[in-house]
């Protein structure tokens, strides 16, 4: 054929150099599928092996049950309690939490790319962000409860503001670093501005959208259960401050440990979303086995 | 220094079968070209060379002489400050279609494979319509071409930096602009890539007999590809001197080792560079 071919052997046989990205392919998801289960195998005795200890050191009064319960407790308390409290409760967290994640991922990302596209805007009104930004939460969260009153509304109100300066930032900093080498090879192509814009900088910026918006799912969640935990009728949070005030401590760390399960599976699927969408293209999580 | 600028261009390539028939309109004038870089640094001083229709024209130059400095001024995509530049009779715009830059740095976009890549240009440049068939025939030709069959679908980050150097040759061919312009497209290569691409670029302009310019501080490039050498002085960068390369055509690059007249011209051309270092 030509000179130009590198590895002779690869080039003149067009089936086998066919086969080789496919077999490249198949070859790391196999890989990476035995890594996850040796990965998920090694986090699971680890787990074990922390409350077995735990465990132990309740059984032999090393640690007072009162203050630090014990793993069994625990299990107990989420068996009996999981359809009475923990489910209707976590639904209630969970439905607003994503409220609060679609209005921040919508209303950050259109709000990442007006910036963008309007830059004198974006000069004059960036002290306003960071100082709204800057805001504690927590001291928010009253003025939210006396405005929308205690229900759904006012924990979206507070996840919301924290999710949406998230997915806003990571929007704006994803359109705005796009590679000059890439802005160059546009100008020289002559695309359109609009080209430009759907061509280049928007697909650019979906990996750092995507960044944005699994650090938004965490924060809303936790946006959600801080609400809840200052006041509320029903969820998570609210569950929490309950069993904390009557010191059931085998309650607060079940429902911790609820929490806890919530925010893997929540990064988890999300990880999983982005693989799904990106592709081949970008290095993910999921792709490297976590 | 002695430069037949002017109406009476020489026409002195007559492809048989060449997708662009090479004629006077698409040529490059440059003439007394200065450029001041703001902060006052005079990056260019007084540049006048001529690179005839399907001339194949190589700059060379010490490292900062302006040599970018000039081609990004010819693409338009640096503003044209004193003297006069004219492209094919017209004066420099970005993004001219009869254009077709090619960069030190592959400029890929990495959500698109090789096959999307390779398709890029054309496609930005057929503003938004459906690309004809023969232009996917011709675009896995072209990867065929640089050796990357089997990689259509393979992105960027899967592949190794000279496989990406060659989809974006592929890109810059595939757009049927007349004029090239290569700003040291294989400056980062290892010698052999290099060599494989050379050959490969060498190919390609044969067939369709394109104007080139092409910058390279690399003196074996330079004359392996060159039917003139312009040799560049330290910054300011001018035109110093015009070394037409007289080696018949088409060359094997793997052969030139073992021609005098190769031995000769690079012993010349260091000459003049050497001249311009500072060491």
């Amino acid at each position: 054929m030509s000179a130009m071919e590198t590895g002779s052997d690869r080039a003149s046989h067009p089936q086998l150099s066919k086969s080789i990205p496919g077999e490249q392919a198949r070859a790391r998801r196999i890989g990476a599928f035995l890594n996850a289960c040796r990965l998920n195998i090694n986090r699971f005795l680890i787990l074990a092996g922390f409350a077995a200890v735990w465990w132990a050191a309740v059984e032999f009064k090393w640690l007072d049950r009162f203050f630090f319960s014990s793993p069994v407790d625990i299990a107990r308390f989420l068996r009996e309690q999981f359809v009475n409290e923990i489910l209707p409760n976590s639904l209630e967290t969970l439905l607003a939490m994503l409220i609060a994640f679609a209005l921040s991922g919508v209303a950050g990302v259109a709000a990442g790319l007006v910036l963008f596209e309007l830059p004198r805007v974006k000069r004059t009104i960036d002290p306003i962000l960071t100082a709204l930004n800057s805001m504690p939460r927590i001291a928010l969260a009253p003025i939210f409860i006396l405005w929308f009153g205690i229900g759904l509304a006012s924990k979206v109100a507070l996840a919301f503001s924290l999710g949406f300066f998230i997915v806003l930032i990571s929007t704006y900093g994803g359109i705005r670093n796009v590679d000059p080498t890439l802005i160059r090879l546009s100008r020289s192509l002559g695309c359109t501005s609009r080209q430009q814009f759907t061509k280049i900088m928007l697909p650019w910026a979906i990996p750092s959208v995507f960044a944005g918006l699994k650090l938004a799912l965490i924060y809303c969640f936790l946006g959600v259960v801080t609400s809840e935990m200052l006041a509320s009728k029903a969820g998570l949070g609210q569950l929490i401050m309950y069993y904390s005030g009557i010191l059931r401590m085998d309650a607060v760390l079940g429902i911790l440990f609820v929490m806890a399960i919530f925010a893997v599976l929540l990064t988890f699927i999300a990880d999983w979303i982005e693989a799904a969408l990106l592709g081949g293209w970008a290095e993910t999580n999921t792709q490297k086995g976590l | 220094m002695k430069l037949d600028a002017g109406a009476t261009v020489p026409h002195t390539t007559a492809a048989a079968g060449a997708v662009w028939a090479p004629s006077a309109q698409t040529g490059i004038w440059v003439e007394n070209l200065s450029h001041r870089f703001v902060g006052g640094l005079l990056a260019v001083k007084d540049a006048k060379f001529a690179v005839t229709a399907g001339e194949f024209v190589v700059i060379v130059g010490p490292s900062g002489c302006g040599k970018t400095t000039i081609l990004n001024i010819i693409a338009g995509l640096e503003a044209q400050q004193i003297g006069s530049v004219s492209v094919a009779g017209k004066a420099p715009k970005a993004g001219r279609f009869d254009i077709a830059y090619m960069f030190a740095q592959d400029a890929l976009l990495p959500w698109r494979t090789v096959m999307g890549n390779v398709l890029f240009g054309v496609e930005v440049r057929s503003e938004g319509g459906q690309l004809p068939k023969h232009v996917y025939e011709e675009a896995r030709e072209l990867i065929a071409m640089v050796g990357l069959s089997g990689f259509e679908n393979a992105y960027p980050r899967q592949l190794s930096h000279g496989m990406r150097q060659r989809t974006a040759l592929a890109r810059t061919f595939l757009m049927p602009s007349p004029v090239l312009l290569m700003d040291e497209p294989f400056g980062a290569l290892d010698a052999h890539t290099k060599l494989m691409l050379e050959q490969g670029l060498l190919r390609l302009w044969e067939r369709d007999k394109r104007t080139v310019l092409f910058i390279t501080h690399d003196l074996a490039e330079a004359i392996a590809l060159a039917d003139k050498i312009l040799v560049c002085t330290a910054r300011p960068g001018s035109i110093k001197c015009e070394i037409p390369i007289e080696m018949e055509r088409p060359r094997n690059i793997g052969a030139l080792q073992n021609d005098a007249r190769y031995h000769d011209y690079h012993r010349r051309i260091w000459t003049e560079l050497a001249a311009e270092m500072v060491v």
